[in-house]
């Protein structure tokens, strides 16, 4: 299977600089990740080979990416949005991708100048577990507002269960 | 025992659907004694993914709304409702689902009892139809 392979291929992209030290982030990171989506959301791979670093290039070349997006729209459908780009830390970046069936997380990790120099992509994960604090209950209090919830997402298959919490 | 098991199989058919066409959300209601806000924010946090909302209803009003549309003697609770692409509530109250289940007694002739597999394949399906 294409994906599959492309996807094991994308997972073995980690080179791990144990001796590099992490710069501050800095808008080079961020530069980075806004033109990985413009890759993303276009094919323009005028700028991609510059985004990573060389152990990465060596591993995966821009065809190769270029042949990972297609195969992504051919396996998921076409790209609805692309999140904006979080920073979890000074060296890191994570950046969801959803296309119609499935949404994909996208992990990457800079080097000092603002090179990718890691990158994995894999299903967006479903947390079995979670603290209270990150979960939003929303309190309904006319019908209203589920109402106009529901007719939202009118162009979702949407499923509502009514249960007791305990 | 309903939320467990009710919860449960709703969980699974979420795991199982991988698809970003599917939305849902799940309304706790104060059914039982033990059942208050505290309670649906615990439970809430057991099972969390991108594309479920969580409601706690505490007047019960999306009970009521739906056991009059499912024409049931009782607030409608342990019912699973699902809606294909394009359904959307002009009045005041929900239209009759595409499909559901429930896990209520004495129900069986008007809906079938909550089956995750058939469940599932349902969700599916919808997904499936243009």
């Amino acid at each position: 299977m294409v994906f599959h392979n492309k996807f094991c291929l994308l997972l073995l992209i980690m080179v791990i600089l144990s001796s590099c030290s992490i710069g501050q982030k800095n808008s080079s990171a961020k530069q980075s990740a806004e033109q990985l989506i413009r890759f993303v959301e276009t094919g323009d791979t005028t700028l991609l080979a510059g985004l990573f670093t060389d152990s990465v290039l060596n591993l995966m070349t821009v065809e190769a990416m270029l042949d990972t997006r297609q195969d992504f729209v051919h396996s998921f459908g076409k790209l609805q949005s692309v999140d904006a780009p979080e920073f979890p830390t000074d060296s890191t970046a994570n950046i969801v991708l959803r296309y119609e069936e499935m949404s994909l997380l996208t992990s990457l990790e800079f080097d000092s100048i603002g090179k990718i120099r890691f990158l994995s992509i894999q299903p967006e994960p479903v947390k079995l577990t979670g603290s209270e604090s990150d979960i939003k209950l929303t309190d309904i209090s006319d019908f209203r507002e589920f109402r106009e919830a529901f007719s939202a997402d009118s162009q979702y298959v949407r499923l509502i269960s009514i249960l007791s919490p305990t | 025992m309903c939320r467990k098991r009710g919860f449960s199989a709703i969980s699974s058919v979420t795991r199982a659907v991988k698809s970003n066409s599917l939305r849902e959300y799940i309304v706790w209601l104060p059914m039982l004694k033990s059942d208050n806000r505290d309670a649906a924010v615990e439970a809430s946090a057991e099972f969390e993914d991108s594309r479920i909302r969580y409601m706690w209803d505490e007047d019960k009003i999306i009970g009521e709304k739906f056991s009059q549309t499912l024409k049931l003697d009782r607030t409608a609770w342990d019912v699973y409702l699902l809606y294909n692409k394009g359904s959307v509530w002009k009045k005041d109250e929900p239209t009759v689902p595409d499909f559901w289940m429930h896990q209520l007694g004495g129900l069986e002739d008007i809906a079938p009892t909550l089956d995750s597999v058939v469940l599932r394949w349902k969700v599916e399906e919808a997904i499936a139809s243009k």
